[in-house]
């Protein structure tokens, strides 16, 4: 069930690339916006899946700071983690007649509802985050402008690197995984991760347990997985909050110095000898781009479809900066 | 075997009952050898404790929650809850103030969301599920307003005994719930309160009628399951030394009714008892843990959760419709096998 989903995830990227080329491939002269944008100050809606995440409050911060500097008057929806509220703040944003949306999906497949109403309504569409699965938007007939997010898969291939560089070519690695088998980026972030190792001989994956993004249940799976398997030398958190569980159970079960954590960043975090590396993302940065992307694109000019930003990488001694999150 | 329980002798027979509980303890025995036998890492020593602590939250939850249970109503703002009390905490150790008494006013306040639950449902009459489902929806807001939901670390290092520290060699959290449990057992079993609350969810109307402070009672069992809610925010918050405020947002609450009601106590109140719903809460956490050690997708796991609650479920409902039956065909009829804190006032 994993490697399918892995699979399609791929796939996903892959037709994500040649679908929206064949978007951007339309002329700014055959551009219709709607009425919204002739405005003094356009009207942009940012449909966002939670502010439960400092990830999200941050990136809505941003949306609106860089939507003034640029002229948008910015209405943000906040869709709770539920796809059909997501649907009916897009047919809001509709209603009002906005100039884009700029949207994170809550999940990629349901995200394809919402960008097919935008299309039908002629308001543009620029995604960041989440990838709208290619597969639905064909099936739907919808495209999107331009996708802006974290390169995922090589986020995992940065940090897998890291752990046979920081442990030796020669070392043996018994890994285990506090994923999200549930989330497409998490899956694509394993998916880098276990591809750099599987070319170890000496690396073994044992596994992934659900840490469901949640400091607590990641520390509940993490201590489960540090008992099962003795012989643990390294987890892989795939997000911070599961990196804030798993830290949390290493050093609980006195495992500080025979365990290592890599991970995507836990906010507020330093690096130590036991969290030895992570990867950072920079929400606030991508609500930048697109924001400034789509100001070209409304200008007439071209813009490319897919924006995909490397990974901060942090080690020990180091600490990521506010806003530098998992 | 009924040869020779038949030959123990008659008196014996008729008074030897099977212990409510002893159908889902059965359950749970046959896991855990299962899972032992499965997996050597699962019968270690170490990993008990480390499921113990980690089921520790729900068992808190589902003690609290038998004590509703058993009045007839429900309280579902126990995981949000959870994650109130812990920001609360954080925030005031955050303050200055020491952990012992940021502890102690964090539990107030998840003991005074559990009164109002009493409250809401006793005196404004709003059905128990409604008007704990809004205080959930206040509860999960009250920590994300406070913190615009960042977490808040906490930095007082005595506080992290609560989850992580040792008693007598067992962890905190476990030792913590068995004395809760043992307390709250004997309370319910020998105090006029205890009966009380077993009389409110028997026949609520005959109970006022004999005298029950049903207002009372009923402020009670809320005001508990807020406070363990309480104990279990502080637990999961020590253990992470974070205020985080979706902690506790997840399975939480369901595993704790589910813990309750597999162990026997009612949902329509008057049956139960704390034993069974510890050997509930237990059997999730061995469930969960197991599955874990021995590496089950995660994507099937809650289809086991799914389908052991529900085989307990059955089992225990069989027991039940067999209650008051002779265990054995050949011995005399039980004579009275309805135990007697369980209907002390007529149904009906």
């Amino acid at each position: 069930m994993t490697r399918s989903l892995m699979n399609s995830a791929l796939v996903i990227g892959a037709s994500l690339a040649a679908l929206a080329l064949s978007v951007s491939g339309a002329s700014a002269e055959a551009r219709k916006l709607p009425a919204n944008c002739s405005e003094a100050k356009p009207t942009i809606g940012v449909a966002l899946p939670n502010t439960v995440n400092p990830y999200y409050i941050a990136m809505q911060d941003s949306f609106k700071k860089n939507g003034a500097a640029q002229g948008f008057n910015v209405n943000v929806a906040i869709a709770n983690d539920n796809d059909s509220n997501q649907l009916s703040q897009i047919e809001a944003f509709i209603q009002q007649g906005v100039c884009a949306v700029v949207l994170n999906a809550v999940n990629s497949g349901p995200g394809a509802a919402s960008v097919r109403a935008l299309n039908q309504a002629g308001i543009p569409v620029f995604t960041v985050n989440v990838i709208v699965s290619a597969d639905d938007l064909k099936a739907q007939n919808a495209s999107f402008v331009e996708y802006v997010g974290a390169d995922q898969i090589a986020g995992g291939t940065q940090i897998a690197e890291q752990v046979l560089k920081d442990l030796g070519a020669n070392a043996k690695i018994v890994a285990g995984i506090i994923g999200d088998p549930d989330q497409i980026p998490t899956n694509q972030r394993d998916q880098g991760f276990s591809d750099v190792l599987k070319k170890d001989p000496n690396a073994k994956i044992v596994g992934t347990l659900n840490g469901k993004v949640d400091p607590n249940v990641s520390l509940q799976v993490a201590g489960d997985m540090l008992q099962a398997h003795p012989d643990l030398n390294v987890i892989w958190a795939d997000t911070g909050p599961a990196a804030v569980g798993a830290l949390q159970a290493i050093t609980q079960q006195g495992k500080a110095d025979s365990v290592t954590l890599y991970a995507f960043c836990a906010a507020d975090t330093a690096l130590t000898s036991t969290y030895a590396a992570c990867a950072a993302q920079e929400p606030a940065d991508y609500a930048r781009i697109a924001v400034e992307n789509l100001k070209k694109y409304l200008g007439g000019a071209d813009v490319p479809p897919e924006v995909l930003q490397p990974l901060k990488i942090f080690i020990k001694g180091q600490k990521p900066g506010p806003g530098e999150v998992g | 075997m009924s040869d020779r329980a038949g030959l123990a002798g008659k008196a014996a027979a008729r008074r030897r009952r099977v212990p409510e509980e002893s159908g889902i303890f059965a359950v749970l025995v046959v896991v855990a050898l299962g899972l032992s036998l499965i997996s050597p890492s699962f019968r270690t020593v170490s990993n008990s404790f480390v499921l113990l602590v980690n089921g520790a939250v729900i068992m808190f939850l589902a003690l609290g929650q038998s004590f509703v249970l058993l009045t007839g109503g429900i309280d579902l703002s126990t995981g949000a809850n959870i994650a109130m009390t812990g920001v609360i905490a954080a925030l005031l150790m955050k303050f200055g103030l020491p952990w012992p008494v940021a502890s102690v006013l964090a539990l107030a306040a998840a003991t005074l969301l559990g009164v109002i639950n009493g409250a809401l449902t006793h005196f404004l009459k709003i059905p128990a599920f409604i008007a704990t489902f809004s205080t959930q929806g206040v509860a999960l807001a009250i920590p994300l307003i406070i913190t615009g939901a960042q977490s808040i670390s906490v930095h007082d290092f005595g506080f992290s005994w609560i989850g992580q520290g040792k008693v007598l060699g067992l962890p905190a959290p476990v030792a913590l719930v068995i004395v809760a449990a043992v307390a709250a057992a004997f309370f319910l079993r020998m105090t006029r309160l205890g009966v009380h609350i077993y009389a409110i969810g028997g026949n609520r109307a005959a109970a006022r009628l004999s005298g029950v402070d049903v207002a009372r009672t009923t402020l009670f069992v809320y005001g508990v399951s807020g406070f363990c809610a309480g104990v279990g925010g502080l637990i999961a918050t020590s253990r992470l030394m974070v205020g985080f405020p979706a902690t506790g947002t997840g399975n939480e609450l369901f595993y704790s009714i589910a813990a309750a009601v597999v162990g026997g106590v009612s949902l329509f109140g008057g049956v139960g008892s704390i034993q069974g719903a510890m050997i509930g809460a237990v059997l999730i956490a061995v469930v969960s843990n197991g599955m874990n050690v021995i590496n089950v997708q995660s994507y099937w796991q809650s289809l086991v959760i799914g389908v052991i609650i529900l085989l307990g479920v059955t089992f225990d409902t069989y027991r039940r419709s067999r209650s008051g039956k002779p265990l054995f065909r050949r011995n005399a009829p039980a004579t009275n096998a309805t135990p007697q804190l369980k209907r002390p006032f007529p149904t009906g």
